[in-house]
């Protein structure tokens, strides 16, 4: 058994070296690299691309108004496949919430009192408990200023959410955690369902074209169907058609759906450790 | 040549977190492993989509056109979901690794019930 597992591990390693000759040099990937040099006057061009990152490159500004390449590939050219992925996410935190709501009682969980940073409990000191109170304001504006700005700047609902999720391990660890908290994972799930119920209801809206069509964007007359012509701009937030919007749902999402996780988990630890 | 390094270091992420997979025993060291794994597959698409001199695909603030290069964007919009699934199956298998030690006492996969010793 021992010796199967050797054999194949050093196939696999090996079978990957060969495979290095037959990649590309590393920073000579396949398409023009002046794409955005070279380029026709056209609206929408296809005469000096050759591969599909070009072609994103190259058109994505005018066809979904977002300044954010990658963010128009995620929520628009693949929207669909982030809509799997929001489902995948959906589904994790379902299962984790189900099975681990197994292993604590409710009430046992529901008598865990508000602790103030004057409060400290023995086991926290008091640099953490201030400490978390002046990071946590930080931190979800931070996590805001992500999902608000994906279309303009790195960012997006993924990463925002999950900067955002980072204020509630920080609250979880610094043991500021409320009974509240525990009370309102209801509507924890709630607004996650919502996140994901917007996303699915945005694909529906431009179900005339296709589902997922981003029909708000370049010069419709709604929020965010400012037109915006190819090349570098200071960024406007009322560009990128359902971009924002979808950015938005995927951020609720991801922002309650790990807290659920990490809430839930925190619980069963705290459970483990008071019955000991 | 001091590219080639670069695949050369997906390769042995990517074989460090197979031999963890393969030779330890303990469940939470095979997440572990599992997570630099990914960490290698990650690294790998990175690499795909480099270009020489390529900023960000952003174009907020960018350089002119004229100079201006970009980085192959579709690879990145791939990691981007790629991390965040990787957490949310880090956190269910973690919680499985939860539920094996409280149904055997152990995180060793030798000592599992239903599990016979094959070495």
């Amino acid at each position: 058994m021992k010796l199967a597992s050797f054999l194949s591990l050093v196939l696999i390693t090996g079978f990957l070296f060969v495979a290095i000759n037959k990649l590309h040099p590393v920073g000579a990937p396949l398409g023009n690299p002046d794409v955005l040099k070279d380029r026709s006057s056209a609206a929408t061009d296809i005469i000096n691309v050759n591969t599909m990152d070009d072609y994103y490159l190259r058109n994505s500004q005018t066809e979904t108004g977002s300044n954010n390449v990658v963010s128009s590939i995620v929520f628009d050219y693949r929207g669909f496949d982030t809509l799997g992925e929001a489902t995948v996410l959906f589904l994790v935190v379902t299962s984790i919430s189900m099975l681990l709501s197994l292993l604590y009682k409710r009430e046992d969980v529901d008598d865990y009192e508000f602790r103030k940073p004057n409060e400290f409990p023995g086991d926290v000191s008091r640099i953490i408990s201030y400490g978390s109170y002046l990071l946590y304001p930080l931190i979800i504006t931070f996590g805001v200023y992500l999902v608000i700005h994906g279309h303009l700047s790195p960012g997006g609902g993924f990463q925002g959410g999950a900067v955002m999720a980072s204020g509630t391990a920080l609250l979880l660890v610094s043991a500021l955690i409320t009974r509240h908290v525990h009370r309102t994972r209801r509507i924890f799930s709630f607004f996650e369902s919502l996140g994901l119920t917007i996303f699915i209801s945005m694909g529906f809206a431009g179900i005339g074209t296709t589902f997922l069509y981003n029909f708000l964007a370049n010069g419709s007359s709604t929020l965010f169907g400012r037109a915006i012509p190819f090349g570098p701009n200071p960024g406007f937030l009322n560009s990128g058609g359902v971009l924002p919007v979808l950015s938005f749902a995927i951020g609720v999402e991801v922002f309650f759906g790990l807290s659920i996780i990490l809430v839930t988990l925190f619980h069963v630890a705290r459970h483990r450790k008071d019955m000991e | 040549m001091t590219d080639f390094f670069l695949y050369v270091t997906v390769v042995l992420l990517v074989f460090f977190g197979l031999s963890a997979v393969l030779f330890k025993r303990n469940l939470i060291k095979i997440v572990i492993a599992l997570n630099i794994l990914e960490a290698g597959v990650n690294l790998f698409f990175i690499v795909l989509a480099y270009r020489p001199e390529g900023t960000a695909p952003i174009f907020t603030l960018a350089p002119e056109l004229e100079k201006l290069r970009m980085v192959l964007p579709t690879p990145q919009a791939l990691i981007l979901t790629n991390i965040v699934i990787g957490f949310a199956t880090t956190a269910l298998m973690l919680v499985f690794a939860v539920f094996i030690y409280r149904n055997n006492g152990t995180l060793d996969i030798r000592n599992l019930k239903g599990v016979e010793d094959h070495d």
